[in-house]
């Protein structure tokens, strides 16, 4: 019989694998805690310590004390650190003292709201003591919606429920308005972005409507590892907050192992896929049943790793199952999988960051990511899934070839010495902000010189007026229009609606399995294209695009699809311009983007060979948005010569794409990078980084900001490359010779001395 | 960038299926408002009432009972409410121990159909019976600023409305009144307690099988003999009510008034003509019929129910409806006549060959409890597999749990048979 290897042979196993390129070892950290506070109610205590709590966590003791003190906080807690104490805590607390108070709470997704639900029930029921948590969203039962209404002491809710069934029936939620004495917060780093500046406007109405009704709640607030948790609480409240950073939960200790695939082509610097090596990797504790989390960058990699690892199974009696998880599952499927987690029946999980929140699925041993997760917050967030309290943890980083994993992977100092990333959002972005404006009206009136948590509305108001949404009447703005303001603004998506997905493989039971944004639909859904979901290929037969409906069939195809997406460029106008030398200006505006996706491959797995191609047919999308760009002068260009500039400005393009979300983080699919060798406006070389939502969300302005620095990273990633001239992971195999990239960014670096 | 520069290139995105393009408009200054305002008022017939600083317009009109609308006169009002203090007393449209001047007929007409804190109702509309003629008063909001003079008024009137005649009141009208007069509350008289008649939810059990919709409009084309002429559909009412207040002029919401002026009429001729059917003063369908008695035995009055569909059948040869047999037999099964029964679900069966899942299983349950006849029942249960086989399957987690409930019926009697 086959002997199962443990935790410390596989770890000398991997010791001798020279393809690792990083191993640091976090040594275990001691629990630093204090007694409950005294003030603490007695029930509250009691119950804790039943529960086998008997002391607190520095920071939980410190947000408790703060919270109790009416003072706003942020904490900053990894995952597994026992954060739900430090708003359960003073919540609880309130409510013993006064039962009168209330409570919202707000969770991201309806499932981390969920998993709130048992644990706090868990603690109430321990007390003995008649107090009601609900959750509120789309699955609450119509029978128990008034109840909550009117006697939930607790609110869980996410900010969609929020924006669209609760502010806009405020009149019903009286009781909870009246005496909020605190809103809960959790996640707060991934209220970024266009998602986080919604959510900052529906806070801003909140704030709004609590006002109206006399009440000043509390924010309490946490967040994972980010640079500006304070800086970005406070944008997303409107608040100053109080930070509390300093965590005394313990943990194990932990391998960071940063690994890079050989490489098999030397002269294109490819290296073996990550996939592949992942595959290799999580085998060999899968099969020592070891409990594992492969993170992976996209849906699409999620299901063709899953497909990899599910052969590791043939032929296994008590085969360890192993699931995908990620968006566009239906609730009832990923509810199942977290369970299974919990309670060991999965052993094996692939998913997207969609696991990286804090969903509870328990601690498992191990934790391999399939390439850089695109940010030091992201990296760490998911890093916290491994770290079960009895054993030691590993944690894999896997390298693909792109240009920013072998940057990181080269660079481990990077990773562990430098701050995590910012969080951004920009609530007045105006397309964002007059959504807001329209259902915040609709909520309430406004007055002529009222402000919207300190932003002047009256311009917004009389436009609003002059499209028959408002009217003015005895110097206040009213809602007149028979529409519903909400309904027509989701929080989530650049586009308003969704592309349904329909499984029609068996006539007489076909179903929805998922849904897509209408952006993303346009290179993963068009007709012909392979769709995967939980392992399983479908092929789209038929895009209805006028109703968002894409019909699938189940196939079994050797390939996937991959779909090219054109894009045309126009300057609207430029806000800011600076000549930084004599051959280069940079500048910062407004610009006009249509996209229209043009033709797809078929692309053979394993070998990634093109087998075949098909046109898309689907109308072009507009949108206004903002954009940084940079213009090469004709004479820099000259000198250059212009065949080698040519090659070398795709090459720096390809480049950006990867360095760009470095500076501001973000998801790479928030920021577009394109290149144009005559752009239309100043018929010029120009290299344009644009926010992919329309009026931008503030990216593209701090990239303006920081271009010289951008630039610096960009020419260093060149130069760093292993490659002699060039490769994927670099300018990309089609921007000709490297070097002379390089020097034109060294030229432009050096204030235009341009040496040939 | 200026924002208001800003706003017009963003138009594009800005803008959300439910706003078209209008031009910018001038504001009309508080004077001309109010002259405007007094005009529409002296056009519609209305007065203004003021509040504060703040008014609405009440129009008042006064009908003879005399008056023929559709199908019934409208003072057949006494007879209908004369009619429950007799029978069916606790039905939950009965007006026993009221008079007919207890009841108070209402509907709205409001900005938007959404129950949100962003639409109003601007005309609250109501009748009573008062002396000799049908009274209709109605309230109307002028502007969006005066919804404390709107409630104040009306709630200064109307003080008593646990007798309200409505039109899916319950859900519609109702709590949209309560989200209003909770942003004036502290300034209008309290709301009284709600007690109602929904005509909605009987007309829903009488004619949702017969017509494709039960809207107020259908019902009155239909049952009610009534066809009106020219009439403002109910949802062009918000866009007319938008017009006018930017251009307060009679001419737009003369209709609107008009409109719900009908409704109301509406609904006492649907009270009088739905007390008919209930109390059998008029010739019924027998869907009718059905329903009168189905309405009887939830309510308990198995007794009536009964009655109701016997007497119907003395005259009749077949029926072509197996839910009347069906309601029958489990009238008489409750009532403790299980030979009835039986009698009644073997017709359905036998006689009109119309075998139905309910009337097997029950015949099947009949003959192994009541009679002990277990090969009898066995053979209902075989004829409830045959059912279930021909059935089209919608529903496919209920048609597995009916067969295997089917199996497990018949598993027992095979124990049972055995063991005789």
């Amino acid at each position: 019989m086959k002997v199962r290897k443990t935790m410390s042979d596989l770890l000398s196993d991997l010791r001798q694998d020279e393809n690792i390129a990083h191993w640091k070892t976090i040594p275990g950290r001691a629990a630093r805690s204090v007694e409950f506070p005294e003030e603490m109610d007695a029930r509250l205590v009691e119950a804790l310590s039943k529960r086998g709590i008997t002391s607190l966590y520095t920071h939980q003791a410190q947000a408790f004390r703060l919270a109790v003190k009416k003072q706003d906080i942020v904490a900053v807690t990894p995952t597994a650190s026992g954060k739900t104490l430090c708003y359960n805590l003073p919540v609880l607390h309130s409510i013993l003292q006064d039962s009168s108070q209330r409570a919202l709470y707000l969770f991201p997704t309806k499932a981390l709201a969920q998993d709130q639900k048992s644990e706090m029930n868990a603690i109430i029921d321990e007390m003995g003591v008649s107090l009601n948590s609900y959750t509120y969203d789309g699955d609450t039962a119509g029978s128990i919606r008034q109840k909550i209404r009117q006697a939930g002491h607790i609110v869980i809710t996410n900010p969609d429920m929020l924006h669209s069934a609760i502010l806009p029936h405020h009149t019903k939620w009286v009781a909870l308005f009246e005496h909020l004495k605190y809103i809960v917060i959790d996640e707060l780093h991934t209220y970024r972005g266009v998602f986080g500046s919604h959510v900052a406007n529906v806070i801003r109405r909140l704030k709004r409507i609590c006002h109206y009704y006399g009440s000043d709640p509390i924010f309490i607030c946490t967040s994972a590892t980010i640079a500006n948790p304070k800086a970005h609480a406070e944008r997303l409240t409107g608040k100053p907050m109080t930070l509390i950073d300093d965590n005394g939960a313990p943990a194990v200790k932990k391998h960071f192992i940063f690994y890079n695939p050989p490489i098999v082509n030397q002269q294109m610097n490819i290296r073996r896929s990550a996939s592949l090596e992942v595959r290799k990797l999580a085998k060999a504790f899968l099969e020592n049943e070891i409990q594992t989390i492969v993170f992976a960058r996209s849906r699409t990699r999620v299901e063709l790793l899953l497909s990899y690892l599910q052969t590791l199974n043939t032929g296994r009696k008590e085969r360890a199952t192993i699931r995908a998880y990620r968006g566009g599952y239906l609730p009832s499927e990923r509810r199942h999988i977290e369970k299974g987690l919990r309670t060991g029946e999965i052993q094996g999980v692939v998913s997207t960051n969609a696991l990286e929140l804090g969903v509870d699925i328990g601690q498992l041993q191990v934790c391999i990511m399939t390439g850089y997760p695109g940010s030091i917050s992201s990296t760490w967030q998911q890093a916290g899934r491994a770290g079960r309290r009895e054993d030691e943890a590993v944690i894999l980083l896997v390298a693909t070839s792109s240009p920013l994993d072998q940057y990181i992977i080269q660079h481990p100092e990077y990773f562990f010495e430098r701050n995590p990333e910012e969080a951004r959002i920009n609530p007045d972005n105006l397309i964002i902000l007059v959504d807001h404006i329209k259902c915040a009206a609709y909520e309430l009136p406004f007055s002529e010189e009222a402000l919207f948590d300190g932003v002047e509305v009256k311009d917004i108001c009389s436009y609003l007026s002059d499209e028959d949404v408002l009217h003015l009447q005895a110097g206040k703005w009213y809602w007149m229009n028979d529409g519903f303001p909400a309904t027509n603004i989701s929080l989530r998506s650049a586009t308003q609606d969704n592309v349904v997905i329909i499984d029609q493989t068996q006539t007489g039971s076909v179903k929805v399995i998922g849904e897509m944004d209408r952006f993303s639909a346009m290179t993963l859904l068009h007709e012909e294209a392979i769709y995967m979901h939980q392992g399983e290929q479908y092929q789209v037969e038929v895009l209805d695009w006028e109703e968002k409906k894409a019909f699938v069939r189940q196939v079994d195809v050797n390939y996937y699809t991959d779909a090219n997406l054109a894009v045309q460029l126009d300057v609207l106008e430029a806000d800011k311009r600076s000549q930084d030398s004599m051959w280069m200006e940079r500048a910062y505006g407004d610009v006009s983007v249509r996209a229209k996706a043009t033709l797809f491959k078929k692309i053979r797995f394993e070998t990634h060979d093109n087998i075949g191609w098909g046109p898309i047919h689907l109308p072009e999308e507009e949108m206004h948005t903002s954009a940084a760009w940079i213009s090469f002068s004709e004479a820099f260009v000259e000198q250059v010569g212009r065949e080698h500039f040519e090659a070398a400005l795709l090459g720096i393009a390809q480049i950006l794409k990867h360095a760009a979300p470095l500076f501001v983080m973000c998801d790479p699919v928030d920021l577009a990078v394109v290149p144009m060798i005559k752009a239309p406006h100043n018929e010029r070389p120009t290299i344009f980084l644009y926010d992919k939502y329309p009026g931008g969300i503030g990216l593209s302005e701090k990239l303006y900001d920081q271009m010289s620095r951008l630039l610096a990273e960009v020419l260093h990633m060149a130069t760093h490359c292993q490659c002699e001239e060039g490769c994927p992971s670099c300018i990309g195999t089609e921007a000709g010779d490297k070097r002379f990239a390089i020097r034109l960014l060294q030229s432009l670096l050096k204030e235009g001395s341009y040496v040939s | 960038m200026s924002l208001k520069k800003q706003l017009d290139r963003y138009k594009k995105h800005l803008k959300r299926s439910e706003e078209p393009v209008k031009e910018t408009r001038t504001q009309l200054t508080s004077l001309q408002l109010e002259r405007s305002l007094q005009e529409a008022a002296s056009h519609l017939g209305a007065s203004i009432l003021p509040y504060e600083q703040e008014a609405i317009l009440v129009k008042e009109e006064q009908v003879p009972l005399t008056e023929q609308y559709g199908r019934y006169h409208l003072n057949e009002i006494h007879q209908a409410v004369a009619l429950w203090q007799e029978t069916l007393m606790d039905h939950p449209l009965s007006a026993s121990k009221r008079q007919p001047g207890d009841l108070l007929f209402f509907d709205t007409e409001t900005t938007g159909l959404s129950a949100g804190a962003g639409h109003m109702i601007f005309l609250l509309g109501c009748g009573w019976i008062k002396a000799s003629s049908f009274h209709i008063k109605q309230y109307f909001l002028p502007g969006p600023g005066h919804e404390t003079a709107f409630y104040y008024h009306f709630l200064q009137d109307v003080t008593d409305l646990t007798n309200l005649v409505t039109y899916n009141g319950k859900s519609f009208d109702w709590p949209r009144v309560k989200t209003r007069v909770q942003f004036v509350r502290e300034r209008v008289p309290q709301l009284p307690a709600f007690g109602h008649y929904d005509l909605l939810h009987a007309s829903r059990r009488f004619w949702r099988k017969e017509w494709e919709n039960v809207r107020l409009q259908t019902i009155e084309e239909e049952v009610l003999d009534l066809k009106r002429l020219s009439d403002v559909p109910g949802h062009m009412a918000p866009f007319l009510y938008f017009e006018f207040l930017k251009s307060p002029k009679a001419a737009l919401i003369e209709g609107i008034f008009r409109h719900n002026h009908d409704d109301i009429k509406t609904l006492l001729v649907l009270y009088i003509h739905l007390t008919y059917l209930l109390h059998g003063k008029i010739k019924r369908s027998l869907r009718e019929t059905y329903e009168v008695a189905r309405w009887l035995m939830q309510m308990g009055m198995i007794k009536e129910a009964i009655v109701t569909l016997e007497n119907v059948m003395a005259t009749k040869a077949a029926i072509d409806m197996p839910e009347w047999y069906q309601l029958l037999a489990m009238g008489h099964k409750k009532a403790g006549r299980p030979d009835r029964a039986i009698a009644y679900y073997q017709q359905l069966i036998d006689g009109l060959k119309r075998p139905t899942l309910e009337s097997c299983i029950e015949l099947a349950k009949l003959f192994e409890h009541e009679r002990q006849d277990y090969e009898q029942a066995l053979h209902y249960c075989h004829q409830a597999l045959a059912v279930l086989e021909k059935k089209m399957i919608i529903n496919h987690e209920k048609y597995h749990k009916d067969i295997a409930g089917v199996h497990h019926r018949m598993d027992r009697l095979q124990q049972k048979i055995q063991r005789q």
